[in-house]
């Protein structure tokens, strides 16, 4: 009887499979995703790496996609620029990894992380991180694999997110749900800056209280070793790590959560702070649709404000 | 672990193949092992704690049934009351009774202030230290002798389908089950399956769905429109049902699997035409133990009728704390507590009501109209529940009275943030458990009905609903049980 059942339980796994692999395999990857313009950046930062001169390498969630300008930047250092962000839901560590082995004598590595990736575990696996893969599948090389089960874990929670990914786009355009907002791989320019929103007005409402959730008392002590151990082994090969806060919106400031957050990486990062993140909080109509999102008039300000206080540190040409 | 994590995807079926593999009598051992596992793969240093329970509850009621007179027991009892009682103080409300105790020392002029303790709470306290209280109040009673074995009594304490929320188990019910021999049966097994899946179908695609609109909103309802905030408490409701009944669901189904039946736990609760009948069947095994472990003995209805009310209020205001160390869990049983008294106190009234309005003879109509205005009783309560302080509870109750039709367009924006399809898919999945909860109201049964169809059929069916769970579940975010907390 027990038996039997196994044989029929087995029999209904495969089942599921093959159903799921139909779907995975059977519906094609979205290339004209937002993530999708990891690939693009990732061809970028591979070409720069190839003419073997000194590159700038802007890092961190879509508060650097949207609120820099690479261009400016590029024109203010002398150096050129790829603009790696896309998505804070990639994770800290990813975006780390991500370029771990590009540092070269001469390169420049700018830091921006949200106030959410000092806080969070790293660990964590986020549907963005795993939906990526869909269409930036190298990245399962930055995502985190710890533990035994790490690597299968990741896999399956990527095969599970992606058939999800493709049956609910699939059922969104026969329901004529199709996404008609600004975030398609088309937005990027090729610095990896977004572009084409910043032509849109600002929608930004504050949708929440916080600043971030008080996730911890203090900054997560794996993203303060990831960030050190980072900065250790790129000062080694010749380059220069530095960290600057994200511009936020007022609406979002909380000033007894960033200055806690700045007196503990002050303390703790073996790295130069940049920016003091006070300076940073714009009026809530320099930003689009979130407390990150810049708009274009936003992004010129703060690229500008980042200039001046990146002067400090890094020569003109 | 969590029951909609990968790890239990590969734990129960490894327990399951090897608890059938085994001769029943070490499967004690096998229990007992896969309860400490599953417990500290979360926080292993809690584990003491229910060590603590375990050995104070086994010893004090042996000693207990060494004793004929109750009031030699009666020393026993106290030990075990405060041991359990004191576990839970000391880690759920010591925090916030410092909270309270030291502003209160400050108006006073007296500065007895009482230090913050730094420590988690652990998962599922509230569920053990009760289901233990109640083993030993049995045997303090009488009503049942102790277990001598103290590996099957630990078993008890830590079963893991129902350690970190419950159902809470009664001794009587539970323990003779662990001496029992339960070979594997194919339909009893399959039952189990089904339970599985339903509570899956309701925790990963509905309660997790839901929770990520429910949260944003919840996050500044201050900010938001009236009827944003209603849709939201709305939602929240099937929201907690889903979570905590999907948990139930699995807990008993996983069980069932090794043979143990575990007491129900929930009873379609928004089918309830009164707040009575609400309590008979949302979190029966609290309500239950509530019921017999402190209502009855604080008189219950055999007294005088201010009595009686008295004591089911008090009764609401500690099920209340029970479920959480705010004063907004504590209002969320005071007014049910309040609700149900209003409910005796008007008995007469309504029937009245009935018969003027000739609803009296229309008694499908009534009792629509009476499951409607106790589902949004309910609502009200649960607003409080989920709020994340009392200022934000009133923000939102007063918002619900301030609902102007241009609050159309921020709802609107709110689920076009949230996503148009992830809530028809929320909408298409609640639809699909009520009107499946309706046809068991009927008297219809899930498990007999799907066992009764031809096996084509039937494989038609799991796979749908495997490749629903599959495709529409939230699994990334492995969102805990909103019990957990309690």
């Amino acid at each position: 009887m027990a038996g039997r059942f196994i044989l029929r339980v087995l029999a209904f796994v495969v089942l599921v499979g093959l159903v799921s692999a139909g779907i995975f395999f059977g519906i094609p990857n979205n290339q004209k995703a937002y993530l999708a313009a990891l690939q693009d950046k990732q061809a970028r930062l591979d070409s720069l790496q190839a003419s073997g001169k000194p590159k700038m390498v802007l890092i961190g969630g879509s508060n650097v996609a949207f609120g820099l300008n690479s261009r400016s930047l590029e024109q203010a250092f002398g150096l050129p620029v790829v603009n790696m962000a896309t998505h804070a839901g990639l994770r800290y560590e990813y975006m780390i990894r991500q370029v771990s082995a590009y540092p070269r004598p001469g390169d420049v590595y700018l830091i921006f992380p949200e106030f959410s990736q000092m806080y969070e575990p790293l660990s964590v696996g986020t549907p963005i991180l795993y939906q990526s893969l869909e269409v930036f599948p190298q990245g399962y090389a930055y995502c985190n694999q710890d533990g035994l089960l790490g690597p299968v874990k990741l896999r399956a929670n990527a095969f599970v997110e992606i058939i999800q990914l493709k049956v609910k786009r699939s059922l969104g355009r026969a329901m004529g749900m199709t996404e008609k907002n600004a975030y398609q791989r088309s937005v990027f320019d090729h610095y990896g800056d977004i572009w084409t929103p910043m032509t849109l007005k600002s929608r930004y409402k504050q949708d929440d209280k916080h600043m971030e959730k008080d996730r911890g008392a203090l900054p997560d002590e794996d993203f303060v070793r990831l960030t050190n151990d980072f900065a250790q082994m790129a000062k080694a090969k010749g380059a220069t790590v530095l960290f600057l806060f994200p511009a936020v919106a007022e609406a979002k400031w909380d000033t007894g959560v960033g200055q806690v957050t700045q007196d503990y990486l002050k303390k703790h990062l073996a790295l130069p702070i940049v920016n003091n993140p006070a300076d940073y909080v714009y009026a809530n109509d320099l930003f689009f649709d979130t407390k990150y999102h810049t708009t274009q008039h936003g992004r010129e300000i703060r690229t500008d404000q980042t200039i001046r206080d990146l002067q400090g540190y890094l020569s003109a040409p | 672990m969590l029951f909609n994590s990968f790890e239990f995807l590969l734990f129960f079926p490894l327990v399951i193949m090897l608890y059938f593999s085994m001769p029943y009598r070490y499967r004690w051992v096998l229990l007992l092992i896969s309860s400490y596992y599953f417990y500290m793969s979360w926080k292993p240093e809690y584990a003491i704690l229910l060590l603590i329970s375990t050995l104070v509850d086994y010893f004090a009621a042996n000693q207990m049934a060494a004793k004929t007179d109750k009031k030699a027991r009666r020393p026993y009892l106290i030990l075990s009351m405060v041991s359990n009682l004191g576990l839970l103080f000391s880690f759920k409300y010591f925090n916030f009774f410092r909270d309270n105790w030291n502003p209160l020392m400050d108006q006073l002029g007296l500065f007895a202030h009482l230090p913050e303790l730094q420590i988690l709470l652990p998962v599922g306290i509230s569920f053990y230290t009760f289901q233990t209280m109640s083993y030993t109040i049995d045997v303090y009673k009488g009503e049942m002798k102790p277990e001598k074995h103290l590996g099957i009594f630990a078993v008890y304490v830590t079963f893991f389908p129902q350690l970190v929320a419950g159902p809470i188990e009664r001794a009587p019910h539970l323990l003779p089950q662990f001496r029992q021999n339960f070979d594997f049966d194919y339909a009893r097994v399959r039952e189990g399956l089904i339970l599985m899946l339903w509570g899956f179908f309701k925790k990963l695609i509905i309660a997790d769905r839901v929770a990520e609109y429910v949260n944003g909103i919840y996050d500044a309802p201050q900010v938001k429109e009236g009827l944003t905030n209603l849709v939201a408490s709305y939602l929240f409701a099937f929201q907690i049902y889903c979570d905590f009944s999907g948990y139930s669901d699995i807990a008993i189904g996983a069980s069932l699997i090794m043979g143990y039946r575990l007491m129900k736990n929930f009873e379609r609760p928004y089918f309830a035409d009164s707040i009575q009948n609400f309590w008979k069947r949302w979190h029966i095994s609290l309500s239950t133990w509530f019921r017999d472990y402190l209502y009855i003995p604080l008189g219950g209805n055999r007294t005088v009728k201010w009595r009686w009310w008295y004591n089911l209020f008090i009764t609401f205001l500690i099920s209340g704390l029970w479920h959480g160390a705010a004063w907004t869990f504590i209002i969320w049983g005071g007014i049910h507590g309040a609700l149900l008294v209003i409910g005796l106190w008007t008995t007469s009234l309504r029937e009245g009501f009935m018969r003027v309005t000739g609803l009296v003879r229309m008694p499908k109509l009534r009792r629509a109209l009476e499951m409607f205005v106790v589902f949004h009783l309910v609502i009200i309560g649960w607003v409080f529940f989920r709020a994340e302080s009392l200022p934000d509870a009133l923000v939102v109750l007063k918002s619900f009275a301030m609902i102007r039709p241009a609050a159309v367009g921020p709802l609107l924006d709110s689920l076009q943030s949230f996503g148009w399809l992830e809530f028809v898919i929320a909408l298409g999945a609640i639809g699909t458990m009520e009107f499946l909860h309706y046809l068991q109201e009927r008297g219809w049964s899930l498990h007999q009905r799907v066992g009764a169809l031809s096996m084509p059929l039937r494989w038609g069916l799991y796979l749908v609903a495997t490749m629903a769970i599959v495709l529409f579940g939230k699994f990334s975010s492995q969102a805990e049980f909103i019990y957990f907390q309690f």
